[in-house]
């Protein structure tokens, strides 16, 4: 600190959670804590010191960096696309072991990109994705590459920009893509979020998909992928991510993902599939925020909390249970807007806290987040970061090494006990499904984000640069420019938007209606009928029926709107 | 000059639905003794002028996430021109890229926000849009934000 500061602490002295912190701990706060039973050994019960034995001397973790999703608006702007784009993150060292895949804002909302509420958004944000042709014969073909890398090299693909039933869309239009190749779904490796509750709870990604069709589309691929696919993990169980970027604390973000955990493994036990066969698959994925030792110990209280929920609510045998991996992106909403520089070092300490708690994947989000998904600069920035870290600091070398710490082990704990407390208080509410319908949960969420608003407002919590030592923002640091294809006067569409509608209209030319028809009626009976959706969506894919078709029928199957947004109707020509 | 409470629509157009800012902003509104009519996410330019109309709101606060946000206030922009006249303000808040300024105000939005600008700045820019829209001699464009 310069001569002359203050060299007080700042804020408000507890942790990003609101958490008391005392000046120091000992022997005392952790004397109720049994090893065995509380903490263990890594690799076992219950997986606080981590999800596998010898952690990182096993293997590190996996940098699935979304290289087709979040960057196209600026590879277009660059007037590159996305296979070339794929190729140098590639050759830069970038995205070696795995990715993720992201569809854009109409993707996202399972509408097409000719819906009357998509307009200037198609493009927005990931690819214009809506039709297994385009993966055969149009724009899409990099995507078929990508499967041939999983299967062959077990190269992991995410479909994870999405929290809603597009993934279901995606995962199912994948699998009609590989059967149609006439390769081996059972080889495919890879994993997608598939949380439609958190798109209720936190009003995005798509909300207006009925919760009825979210929660049974979802389940109807957990299901069969469970059954059919060994090798997939085919939701995360609960996007915590996503819940914690609405604003939540860290309780809150621990409670809800493993309330949403609980409704997804209590149906899939309806429907007949034991905890020992499913249970260990989703992998968890939580948010890395600022707070170094609360999201270190949040990683070690949410495996400690992952193996008690299975083993006291669903009775799974302790010895035999193995922890499903752990992962963590790094927190947008921490990445500021002034000096984003600085943001490179909030990464760094949101990694460095990953690490220590025992991830075992990453994403990590652009020092550019304030204004721009990552550019090609920030994913090179954010492999440095990893790598760094991995191969320099020697952090790696040795399992939960925080483990055993006063410190650690209480906020562990206390972490743990807070939020077991809440998921009772959410359980005897009637479980999250419940509580999305009684509005409680976006009454919290609605909270929170303006909680969050007003402690910074209040400079309760200090984010530098921002409310506190703005001088420091004031200098100019030069960093790449961004230089956005966006709308301008009397120009609202960009070339790429404007090309893209043409590929849209070629494939409503070119396919055969007559072949689509009986696919989509198809799929409209077994939603009517309560059958598995994923068979019938894959043979929709194959006949090449669009996104907004497949999920309208699927809709009005189950007796709700074609259209969630009301703005249109089925397509003359379909009849059921 | 007239004392109502500020009436103000806030929505967001197309299909961004980043609801953390509404939340954030609609607070803030009601905090500084505005009257919110509040649309949410998934808003068209016909939906936000329309409710602008009923409601004879004095505002309309469009918080805008995504890069391809320029077509939308674009077109809401013509419809309040030809519908409700240049007594309804419009404001524009998000992560915009800062040289958008010029060309947003070029279209008649009164007041840009960026992610720097304090909470307290942007209702206090907006109160006093307002206050010289209501005037009843008709001053000149105020650049408020």
């Amino acid at each position: 600190m310069a001569t002359g500061e203050d060299r007080r602490l700042k804020g408000d002295g507890k942790t990003q959670s609101g958490i008391e912190v005392k000046e120091v701990y000992g022997p005392e706060d952790v004397a109720g804590l049994d090893y065995q039973e509380e903490i263990g050994a890594p690799g076992t019960y219950p997986f606080t010191r981590g999800s596998y034995p010898r952690m990182y001397r096993e293997r590190l973790w996996v940098d699935a960096q979304p290289a087709l999703g979040g960057s196209t608006p600026y590879v277009s702007e660059k007037g590159i696309d996305r296979e070339r784009h794929f190729d140098r993150l590639m050759t830069a060292g970038v995205s070696t072991g795995g990715t993720r895949t992201g569809g854009d804002m109409h993707n996202l909302a399972t509408v097409d990109p000719d819906h009357p509420l998509v307009r200037y958004d198609a493009g927005a944000c990931g690819s214009i994705s809506y039709s297994l042709w385009q993966m055969l014969e149009g724009n899409e073909t990099i995507l078929p590459k990508l499967v041939k890398k999983s299967l062959d090299e077990g190269f992991v693909i995410e479909f994870g920009h999405q929290v809603g039933t597009a993934d279901v869309c995606d995962f199912t239009r994948y699998l009609a893509l590989m059967e149609v190749q006439g390769w081996d779904t059972r080889k495919f490796r890879g994993n997608m979020v598939n949380d439609p509750l958190t798109s209720h709870i936190t009003g995005s990604m798509n909300y207006k998909q009925p919760l009825e069709v979210g929660f049974r589309v979802s389940c109807d691929a957990q299901e069969y992928a469970y059954r059919n696919l060994p090798l997939y993990r085919p939701t995360n169980g609960g996007c915590a991510y996503d819940l914690r970027e609405s604003g939540i604390d860290t309780f809150q973000e621990l409670a809800f993902r493993f309330g949403n955990f609980i409704e997804y493994a209590d149906e899939m036990v309806r429907r007949g599939l034991k905890f020992e066969d499913f249970g260990g698959r989703p992998a968890m994925a939580f948010s890395a925020e600022i707070d170094f030792f609360e999201t270190i110990c949040k990683l070690r209280a949410a495996r400690r909390m992952w193996a008690r929920i299975g083993a006291e609510r669903y009775g799974a045998e302790v010895a035999k249970m193995k922890c499903p991996p752990v992962s963590t992106n790094s927190a947008g909403n921490s990445m500021t807007y002034q000096q984003q520089i600085f943001n490179v070092v909030r990464q760094t300490i949101e990694t460095m806290a990953s690490v220590l708690g025992g991830v075992n994947g990453m994403e990590l989000k652009g020092y550019t987040e304030a204004v721009s998904p990552p550019t090609t600069e920030a994913f090179v920035v954010n492999a440095g970061i990893q790598r760094i870290i991995a191969a320099e600091s020697n952090v790696c070398l040795t399992a939960d090494p925080l483990g055993g710490s006063y410190y650690v082990e209480w906020l562990t704990d206390h972490i743990e006990k807070k939020s077991m407390e809440l998921l009772g208080q959410i359980l005897d509410k009637g479980g999250i499904r419940a509580c999305v319908r009684s509005g409680w949960l976006q009454g919290e969420v609605e909270r929170a984000a303006q909680e969050r608003a007003r402690e910074l407002e209040e400079k309760r919590k200090i984010r530098v640069g921002v409310n506190m030592y703005q001088e420091l923002a004031d200098y100019d640091i030069p960093l790449p420019q961004f230089n956005f294809t966006r709308g301008k006067p009397g120009a609202p569409y960009t070339k790429r938007q404007l090309k893209a509608l043409e590929v849209w209209n070629t494939f409503k030319r070119s396919r055969d209606l007559e072949k689509v028809k009986p696919a989509l009626k198809r799929l409209y009976h077994a939603a009517r009928d309560g059958e598995n959706l994923v068979r019938p969506m894959v043979e929709a894919w194959k006949a090449y029926a669009s996104i907004g078709e497949i999920m309208g029928v699927i809709r009005e199957g189950m007796g709700f709107s074609y259209d969630q947004f009301e703005m249109v109707s089925r397509p003359e020509w379909l009849a059921y | 000059m007239s004392t109502r409470p500020i009436r103000i629509v806030l929505a967001k157009l197309g299909l961004d639905d980043h609801l953390r800012a509404l939340f954030v902003l609609s607070q803030a509104f009601r905090d500084a003794g505005m009257e919110v009519i509040y649309l949410g996410p998934y808003q068209t330019p016909e939906k936000v002028i329309a409710a602008a109309e009923t409601e004879n709101a004095d505002a309309i606060a469009l918080s805008c996430h995504t890069v391809t946000y320029f077509g939308w206030v674009e077109e809401t922009m013509k419809l309040c021109a030809q519908r409700l006249g240049p007594g309804v303000s419009v404001f524009v808040g998000g992560p915009i890229p800062a040289e958008d300024r010029a060309m947003l105000e070029g279209i008649g939005v009164r007041g840009v926000f960026f992610p720097d600008d304090s909470l307290q700045k942007i209702t206090t820019a907006i109160i006093d849009a307002v206050s010289d829209a209501r005037k009843p001699t008709q001053p000149a464009p105020g650049r408020a934000g």
